[in-house]
This record gives structure tokens, C-alpha cells and sequence, in this order.
């Protein structure tokens, strides 16, 4: 396969720099010693009675701090709570609107019946007459 | 070509496969080897692999419950510990616990062992046609399949191999430590995660154990991002890595105390639905294959399964690596599988009948 000419010419001009190709392998040699490093060392941190105390003592303060979050939330805000209250209040008021109705429109329908009565009794007197 | 151009070269393949990476071109098939589903019991599943089955012995593949997904036993081919096992010609069936939600929360561990377990071992005798099989249980499935085959005698189990299986929770390493009831209410902590512990639960468990796991895996990635070889195998294991499972919480209680507290199976003090279950009473075969670098079951926790059972025939086998690398990865089919393998092989019944087998279902 023939070698790209962009990275032929730069591996040209970083060969005239006194930066090593090694570099990157010094690099990834350094990082692994240090995550090494670090590793082992918080292992034996991790490890002690003492952060296992501390581990156990956050997890119950986590929980305790959720239990907290999700109690309060829980809790309906002040307007949602008010919603079941103003649907109950329209509920009433179509009742109380259907019983005027209704009321109207039986006091329509004796009003018409004692009308028609009326009206029956004027011409039995005036036939009687 | 130069040394410079070589580096730069890779360097080039470097951002190519950053890119690719990002773009999510690369997106692992995972779990390719054909298998069918012949049982299912809740969220548990039973998978039948397609293989040559020259081994007349079937193999019930016993993995953790919860934590993470089961496709990690095959990952990618060339790189599968199911591949490998099923092109050996083994029969081989895999449990997979399944995805648990909230309405899982009740199942316990002792349901797992003594009413999902025998089901299981059943159906793979059914589905075989064979009159023994060979348990094999990796990571906390160990334990759990440890303390089936104690407690069911009656249950034909020709051989049985623990692979990175807790057994002495006195050697658990940092869980154990933590785990420690002193600081560790099992009880409140389940409550206190409604009832059953969540997979961001558990990731953050895992990360606490190996804090700069991560750090060192982007390292070795940035340095590797050169060979498509190892991008491939670190997309599919990254995908799985970052895809915790929850566990139901009565499982989670009993598993806590019972094990890592009480320690009662090592003990032999583990009682469930009314047996004893004692290692002593595993006489077959047995194979502990522990990780010098283990950091979740420790080799002196996994070996002490040797010393409990009563089995004559046993062998413990510490390999180079980690939790992981015995069970995932190209490097486990060179120092790993093939170990198991041929263990299990030389205890195994050999071809009777395939045909013969078929024609049964």
C-alpha cells in the first residue's frame, strides 16, 4: 500500500524535531504507572473499616435526603390540590343549573296547565250562561 | 517506513475510528450464535444453542441474576465463550434471569434455587434426551447453582464447574468489607430504594469498586484506537459494561445476608424450602476456575469451594486476568474456555445418537 503523502510529509518535518515517536509510548507508560498508582492506593483506602463506615454512613444519608425529596413530592403543589376542589365546585353548579332547569320547566308546565284550566272554566261558564 | 510514519499512521486511523465511533457507524452485532427459547418461567428464559452435540453430557450455563445482561457470554463471533462452548459440541443451554421491574421486587433467591433452578435442570434433561448434565455457573450464578446441586441430590448432575463464583464470603474483597452489617442495613437500604435496587444502584456499586477502571479503559482505548480489531471488541464490551440490570430486593436481602453477612453456604448452615444445603454434599466432579485479578470474587473466595465439597474428582485452576476476562473477550478463548472445555470433555458422555436425539423434538 502506498504511504499517504500528507503523512509522509509530516513524519518528514517531525523527524527534524528532536521529539522522539517514543513519545507517545512514554506517555501511555507514565499514565498506566499512575492509574496503577492511584488504583492501589484507594483500594487500601476502600478497604479500611473506616470508609466502610463512612460508605454505610452516606447510603443511609442519600436515602434519608431522598426520602425527603421524593415525601415532598409526594405532597400535590397548593394549585393541584385545588384542582379536585374546582372541579367538585363546577360539578355543584351544573347540579344546581339542572335543578333550576328542571324547576323552570315543571313551574312552565303548571303555569300552562292552570292556564289551560283557566281558560276550560271561562267557557263552561260562558256556555252555562 | 519510518518510525514517524508509522506513528502518524496510526494516528490517522486513530481519528478515523474516533469518528466512526461517535457517528455510532460501529455498532456491535452482538449475541449471533443461533439459540431457540424452550422455557420461560417469569422473567427467567431458557436458550437452546444449536451445536453438532457430540458430547451426550447437556451443559446448563448458570449466569449472575441481575447486574448485567447475559450477551457478554456472546459477545461477538470469534470472541463468544457460547460459540466456543457449542462448536466443542456440547449442548449447550443458557439461563438468562431476565430484566427485572418494580413488580419483580418480591422474587427471592431461595425461589430461584429451589423452584427456577430444578425447572430448569428438568427441561434441559427433556430437551436433551439425556440422563445426566453438567452444571456450569459463572460469577454470583455459582453460588446460586452450588447451592441447587447440594440441596437436590436427586437431581443428575454429572459434573460441576464454578467459573469466578463467590463461595467464602469471609474473602469477598471490598463488597464483603462494605457489605459488613456493622455498617450495611440490607433492610433499610431495599426500603429505602423502593422495594428493589435499581440499576443506576448498581453501576454506581461497581464503579465504587474500581474507581479509575474507567480512566484506564479511555487510556488504553485512546491507544488502541488504531487497530480496528480492538475497536470492534471494545464497542461490544462497552455496550454491554454500561448496561446495568436491577435486582428485586427480596433477592437483594436474601443474597446480602445469607451470603455475604451470614455466609451460610459456606457455613453449611443454608437452608431453602426445607433442605439443607450443604457442599459437602456435592460428590460429582468439580471444576473452581478463579482470576488472580478478580476484584468481585477473589481466588481465595472461589477456591474454597474445592476444600467444602465432597467431590473426589476436583481441581481448582487460577488464570491470569480479571472477573471479566475469564468469560469475555479474545483473550479468554486462548487461556480460558478451552481449560473448561476439555475438563468438561473428559467427563462428559460421548456421542450415542444424534439422530436418534432429533427425531425426540
Amino acid at each position: 500500500m502506498a504511504a499517504d503523502p500528507v503523512v509522509e510529509y509530516w513524519a518528514e518535518i517531525m523527524k527534524r524535531t528532536p521529539i522522539s515517536p517514543e513519545l507517545m509510548a512514554q506517555w501511555k507508560r507514565v499514565m498506566d504507572h499512575g492509574i496503577e498508582a492511584w488504583s492501589r492506593a484507594l483500594s487500601e483506602v476502600m478497604a479500611t473499616e473506616e470508609f466502610a463506615q463512612l460508605l454505610g454512613t452516606s447510603i443511609e444519608q442519600w436515602l434519608a435526603a431522598q426520602a425527603s425529596i421524593t415525601g415532598n413530592r409526594a405532597q400535590p403543589p397548593a394549585h393541584a390540590t385545588q384542582l379536585p376542589a374546582l372541579a367538585a365546585q363546577l360539578n355543584r353548579i351544573e347540579e344546581r343549573i339542572a335543578q333550576i332547569e328542571e324547576r323552570i320547566a315543571s313551574n312552565a308546565e303548571s303555569a300552562a296547565g292552570a292556564a289551560s284550566a283557566q281558560t276550560a272554566r271561562r267557557g263552561r261558564r260562558r256556555r252555562a250562561a | 517506513m519510518t518510525e514517524w510514519q508509522a506513528e502518524l499512521e496510526r494516528h490517522v486511523r486513530r481519528m478515523h475510528n474516533a469518528a466512526a465511533m461517535a457517528s455510532g457507524v460501529l455498532r456491535p452485532n452482538l449475541g449471533q450464535t443461533p439459540r431457540r427459547e424452550i422455557l420461560a418461567i417469569g422473567t427467567a428464559r431458557l436458550y437452546r444453542y444449536e451445536s453438532p452435540r457430540t458430547h451426550d453430557t447437556p451443559v446448563l450455563f448458570v449466569p449472575n441474576l441481575g447486574i448485567s445482561r447475559p450477551y457478554i457470554f456472546d459477545l461477538l463471533p470469534g470472541a463468544s465463550f457460547v460459540e466456543h462452548m457449542t462448536q466443542q459440541g456440547f449442548d449447550f443451554y443458557l439461563l438468562d434471569w431476565g430484566h427485572f421491574g418494580p413488580d419483580d421486587r418480591d422474587l427471592t433467591l431461595e425461589e430461584c434455587v429451589t423452584t427456577i433452578l430444578p425447572q430448569m435442570a428438568h427441561e434441559v434433561l427433556t430437551w436433551s434426551g439425556a440422563r445426566e448434565l453438567s452444571v456450569l455457573g459463572y460469577c454470583m450464578g455459582a453460588p446460586l447453582s452450588a447451592a441447587f446441586v447440594a440441596g437436590y441430590p436427586e437431581v443428575p448432575v454429572r459434573n460441576f464447574v464454578d467459573m469466578a463464583g463467590p463461595i467464602d464470603f469471609s474473602h469477598s474483597g471490598l463488597f464483603g468489607r462494605w457489605l459488613d452489617p456493622k455498617y450495611f442495613n440490607v433492610d433499610r437500604v431495599v426500603e429505602g430504594l423502593g422495594g428493589s435496587v435499581p440499576a443506576s444502584a448498581i453501576r454506581a456499586g461497581f464503579k465504587l469498586v474500581r474507581p479509575t477502571a474507567d480512566l484506564s479503559t479511555y487510556v488504553n482505548l485512546w491507544w488502541n484506537l488504531w487497530n480496528d480489531r480492538y475497536v470492534e471488541g471494545f464497542n461490544a464490551l462497552n455496550a454491554w459494561a454500561n448496561e446495568y440490570v436491577a435486582l428485586p430486593g427480596a433477592f437483594f436481602r436474601q443474597w446480602v445476608r445469607d451470603f455475604y453477612q451470614d455466609n451460610k453456604l459456606h457455613r453449611g448452615e443454608l437452608r431453602y424450602g426445607g433442605r439443607a444445603m450443604r457442599l459437602d454434599a456435592i460428590t460429582c466432579p468439580l471444576l473452581a476456575v478463579g482470576a488472580a485479578q478478580d476484584y468481585i470474587a477473589p481466588p481465595a473466595c472461589v477456591r474454597a469451594l474445592v476444600d467444602a465439597v465432597g467431590s473426589r474428582d476436583k481441581q481448582y485452576m487460577e488464570l491470569p486476568g480479571g472477573h471479566i476476562s475469564l468469560i469475555a473477550g479474545r483473550g479468554a478463548l486462548q487461556t480460558c474456555w478451552p481449560r473448561v472445555s476439555d475438563w468438561l470433555a473428559a467427563r462428559s458422555a460421548t456421542h450415542v445418537a444424534t439422530s436418534e436425539r432429533r427425531g425426540r423434538r
